[in-house]
């Protein structure tokens, strides 16, 4: 047993890594196979990542694995402490749900085996590069599940609909610069101190602190960051990508492909460089800019669309720059609101993605004027509608409302009132469209007609297969109970790690 | 004397589990069944309230620390003698409005049953869950739940109407309940705790004085809104189009209360008599106060829909109970407390009275009730009895909170506040009386009457007599309780006793605060 629990880290990537060089094989004899072996090491790291979370939560220490036993500064460090541990959870479960709920929607393709084994494969490196950068503790190896995330994820969002291939070919240019800005950065910081290992750069780095190379540093893995995790104004490539990605995958880029970028960025950040230098108060001032500016843009431009999943990119933008407020205000609370805004919004917003998802397989729309009456058909995809919109929101009692209050607690602890004018404005917006939504949904006269109801006979009378209703159902339920118990999360788990090791 | 204990967290419960099974199985339960759990529920919920009484009564409290909600902060429930008033009023009126509920939507068919009594569930759960609060987080949280479940009853309909009303609603709660949010960030991050005390927690000159009175203003925003003061009152009118009992229960029993005992809660338990009396915040909310109790009778008198008419009545009687909150003496509070129970009753039987006419006779404007007496005598009388108690005549629950108002501003030394107040008294007068006297009168025959509810399709039994008994019976009840309280104000329940006794607590020892 504890000889399992020594590799748990690698492990953890490894299971879907096997997946993904395994499936086209399986695939080629058997595409249920293929597939059902994907999900399955997905299930595994899911398993794993709860153990992992116990064990580091438990034990209060964090876990230095070195790959193949080379000690840093010249091996790659996997470090996994309280807070990426409950990050790596979070992806190992949203790709767990997620290659659950994409099982169905193949089956009307036609080259089948081909298909599956691309898609799966495609998934499974998803979640190997986002699980990677969670848990890396090396710069450079950081880069390397960057890119990795990147290129499954330029091929899920061509898989997609019609726009696909232009909104993937838009982010694999975007993508590009960003990677390039992030390599640059992290370039210059080797040339400077010589080494690539987060702790080894964190303690070279005080005594190069101000130098403007290392700003200029900053100022590229800024960027580099701010692409990634679709920051305002950096966004350009992001609502295109998540509104034609294959519906299947669209809750995986949607909810985690844009926040596992944010939290590289706090863990890169607040571990290499000291609070008060002067190139974090750089990032503070850019951060503190970027998001307030991102939060009222990405409201603000979701009022316009009635395409549902114009709406949800949109109002990503808005929520990434809730993330990055929490690292402009950069105290305790600060940075717990944003953590925890990373894990609520993953699962809010993958939910608000497994719907439309829902409504795509099911009737094949993305209009919200087609949504009336919905409900009565489709009770559970509603249900999580309401319950991830209203979090969305940030009412209580789900968990948006909490990672809200952090935020805003450590905004005025620190005395940026704006922050909170700009949470409150942007909730009220969120509302609008929303609203607008949920009205559509109960009140709106029955738009899409019987007809194409039965299209699809062999789908009559049940609202959806059930690998499509266990992600909905995970996600209401994180949704609430990370609402209900997110002081456990916050004080107990986040707290203690993010004072000792992020605000040392 | 305090005692800990889950029976506040049942009573919420009860309420919040009824909305759940009413809302996932509503659909597969006869009828029968369905409204079996409501009541079922009520009774439940209403005795568990009822029995802390005695507890609170001896100066004791039921206090349940449920679980940590927020990094250092409980998820904390509170019996004390505010909250429990607010408590039985909202549990016991919750029995009789499923009642006349039952009674009104099977004699008006109407759709989406279901959601209606989950959403009404809810409601109550809430109103119980802000009546119990004990810090500012829990009692936020229960006052957006209140908002959220009170949203599908307004806009029940689900047709242009109801939508642009229902989108009033939230528009007018959400912007004011996160300015509320906002503030309650600001409080604990500047106090460092949000635990309800009585006399407040926030000390005269700990801040700038004009920068209290904009954290006053932020607090009091959601419970404004919600209390209708104006010119916050937008909502309350265009709500109207929701079915009767929802009015009954949005003006008598859960919403309006709860924005009332929200500034109960913000005015003499956050920020205290003191503070509140030191920003100036109370005074410019009692003149507010003062414009509204005018300016809405004035309104209400031009009304010709019955629901209207007692929609903008609403809107002046609780205003009343916000002035006396504001004069911050200890009678006036113990007033205002009072006349959330006497409006409660009253009103509730008013609303009441218009759903019965309308789903008997189909009517809903005043001018052509006329002779409605001999058709409906039992509802015409409750009407009547119920107006005159609003007025505040003797022996009617209405005048000893009215009473113990005028007393506090009397000792105040608030001369103008008294003329208001009297004032009020004779406009509710005559926006009341011309409803009872049509009835009463012979202005139209009866031949109009039954013509009349011979267009409308949803007259179930023309020739009974008087409404339906569902209906009736919650109303002659209402009424009879309103007459009972206004006689022996502790009879029962020991209201009043809870009332006086949340005042002292509030304002302390010496009774009195004088302010400057």
């Amino acid at each position: 047993m504890n000889q399992i629990a020594q590799h748990l880290p690698v492990l953890i990537i490894l299971f879907p890594l096997c997946a993904t060089l395994l499936c086209p094989l399986i695939s080629h004899f058997s595409p249920d196979w293929g597939k059902r072996s994907v999900i399955s090491a997905l299930f595994l790291s899911v398993v794993c990542a709860v153990w992992q979370l116990v064990i580091v939560v438990s034990s209060g220490e964090s876990i230095h694995y070195f790959l193949g036993g080379w000690k840093p500064p010249i091996g790659i460090e996997f470090a996994v402490d309280n807070v990426n541990a409950v990050i790596i959870l979070l992806v190992a479960v949203i790709s767990w749900t997620t290659s659950l709920f994409s099982s169905p929607f193949e089956k009307k393709e036609r080259t089948r085996s081909l298909y599956s084994a691309g898609y799966y494969s495609m998934l499974a490196f998803l979640a190997v590069g986002l699980l990677g950068m969670s848990t890396t503790g090396d710069a450079f190896n950081l880069y390397v599940f960057m890119e990795i995330t990147a290129i499954s994820g330029y091929g899920l969002i061509a898989v997609g609909e019609e726009k696909g291939p232009i909104a993937s070919f838009r982010y694999l240019m975007t993508g590009t610069i960003g990677a390039s800005m992030y390599l640059l950065g992290v370039g210059f910081l080797y040339a400077s101190t010589g080494t690539l290992n987060m702790a080894d750069l964190a303690d070279k780095m005080p005594q190069l602190t101000d130098s403007p190379l290392i700003i200029i540093a900053v100022a590229c893995l800024i960027v580099g960051f701010g692409i990634k995790m679709a920051l305002f104004p950096l966004h350009g490539w992001q609502p295109a990508a998540h509104s034609y990605a294959h519906p299947g995958a669209d809750p995986m880029i949607a909810g985690i492909m844009i926040k596992i970028p944010a939290y590289a960025m706090l863990r890169f950040f607040y571990c290499i460089f000291i609070e008060d230098s002067k190139v974090m108060q750089l990032f503070f001032a850019a951060l503190g800019v970027m998001a307030v500016l991102g939060v009222l843009f990405g409201s603000l431009k979701a009022l316009r669309y009635d395409t549902y999943n114009k709406i949800l990119a949109y109002s990503s933008i808005g929520q990434v720059g809730y993330i990055a407020m929490g690292f402009a205000i950069g105290n305790v609370y600060g940075l717990i609101g944003a953590v925890l805004h990373i894990v609520s919004h993953a699962f809010m917003k993958a939910g608000l993605f497994y719907t439309s998802g829902a409504l795509k397989y099911r009737y094949g729309i993305h209009e919200t004027t087609y949504l009336g009456q919905v409900y009565r058909k489709m009770p559970v995809t509603s249900l999580t509608m309401v319950v991830c919109a209203l979090s969305m929101i940030g009412l209580p009692p789900f968990a948006g409302f909490f990672s809200k209050w952090y935020l805003a607690l450590g905004a005025i602890q620190k005395g940026q009132y704006i922050f909170v004018a700009v949470l409150i404005l942007s909730s009220l917006l969120g509302a609008i469209y929303f609203f607008r939504i949920i009205e559509k949904l109960f009140m709106e006269r029955e738009k899409i007609s019987d007809e194409e109801n039965n299209m699809r006979t062999e789908k009559k009378g049940k609202e959806l297969p059930w690998q499509m209703l266990v992600p909905l159902i995970v996600v209401v339920a994180a949704v609430i109970l990370i609402g209900l118990f997110n002081a456990y999360i916050a004080g107990d788990v986040l707290k203690p790690v993010i004072t000792e090791v992020f605000l040392k | 004397m305090i005692t800990e204990s889950l029976r506040p967290a049942l009573a919420i419960a009860t309420a919040l589990l009824a909305a759940i099974l009413i809302l996932f199985f509503g659909n597969r339960l006869k009828p029968n069944v369905r409204e079996g759990i409501t009541l079922v529920a009520a009774a439940v919920m209403t005795g568990l309230v009822f029995s802390m009484i005695p507890k609170v009564l001896g100066g004791g409290a039921f206090v349940a620390e449920l679980w940590t909600i927020a990094d250092g902060i409980q998820l904390k429930l509170k019996t004390d003698g505010a909250g429990m008033v607010f408590a039985c009023i909202a549990s016991f009126l919750w029995i009789l409005t499923s009642v006349y509920s039952i009674g009104y939507v099977r004699g008006h068919h109407e759709k989406n049953q279901t959601g209606y009594f989950a959403a009404f569930a809810a409601c109550i759960a809430s109103a119980i869950g802000i009546a119990f609060s004990a810090n500012l987080i829990t009692f936020f949280i229960f006052y957006e739940m209140l908002t959220l479940a009170t949203y599908p009853l307004v806009a029940h309909y689900r047709d242009e109407k109801a939508k642009a009303s229902g989108r009033k609603y939230l528009a007018y709660t959400l912007v004011s309940g996160q300015l509320f949010f906002a503030a309650i960030v600001w409080v604990y991050a500047k106090y460092g705790t949000c635990e309800f005390a009585a006399g407040g927690f926030i000390e005269a000159g700990s801040m700038p004085k004009a920068l209290m009175c904009v954290m006053f203003f932020m607090m009091i925003a959601g419970g404004v809104v919600k209390a209708g003061v104006m010119p916050f009152h937008g909502w309350l009118p265009s709500a109207m189009v929701a079915p009767t009992p929802v009015s009954a229960l949005l003006h008598a029993v859960a919403v309006v209360k709860a924005g009332v005992f929200c500034l109960l809660r913000i005015i003499c338990y956050v920020f205290g008599p003191e503070s509140s009396a030191w920003c100036g915040g109370a005074s410019v909310l009692s003149w507010f106060a003062v414009f509204t109790i005018l300016v809405s009778s004035m309104v209400a008198m031009r009304q010709d829909n019955l629901k209207a008419r007692l929609a903008f009545s609403t809107v002046g009687q609780l205003s009343y109970i916000v002035l006396g909150i504001c004069i911050l003496s200890v009678y006036s509070i113990a007033g205002a407390m009072f006349h959330m129970v006497a409006h409660a009753f009253l009103k509730i039987t008013l609303f009441m009275c218009a759903g019965a006419i309308f789903v008997t006779t189909g009517l809903s404007q005043i001018s052509t009730m006329g002779d409605l007496a001999k058709r409906m005598p039992v509802t015409c009388v409750c009407f009547t009895a119920a107006s005159l108690g609003i007025a505040g005549l003797p022996l009617m629950a209405g005048f000893i909170s009215k009473f113990n108002i005028l007393q506090g501003a009397l000792t105040m030394g608030k001369p103008m506040f008294i003329a208001v107040l009297m004032a009020a008294a004779l406009l509710a007068l005559s926006y009341l009386i011309p409803v009872v006297r049509i009835f009463f009168g012979k202005e139209s025959s009866s031949q109009t009457v039954s013509c009349t509810a011979a267009e409308h399709g949803h007259v179930h039994s023309s020739s009974g007599f008087d409404a339906a008994p569902a209906m009736l019976i919650p109303l002659v009840l209402t009424t009879v309780v309103a007459i009972i309280l206004g006689c022996f104000p502790d009879a029962g329940t020991h209201l009043y006793d809870m009332a006086v006794m949340a005042a002292e607590e509030i304002m302390g020892e010496g009774g009195i605060y004088l302010a400057g």
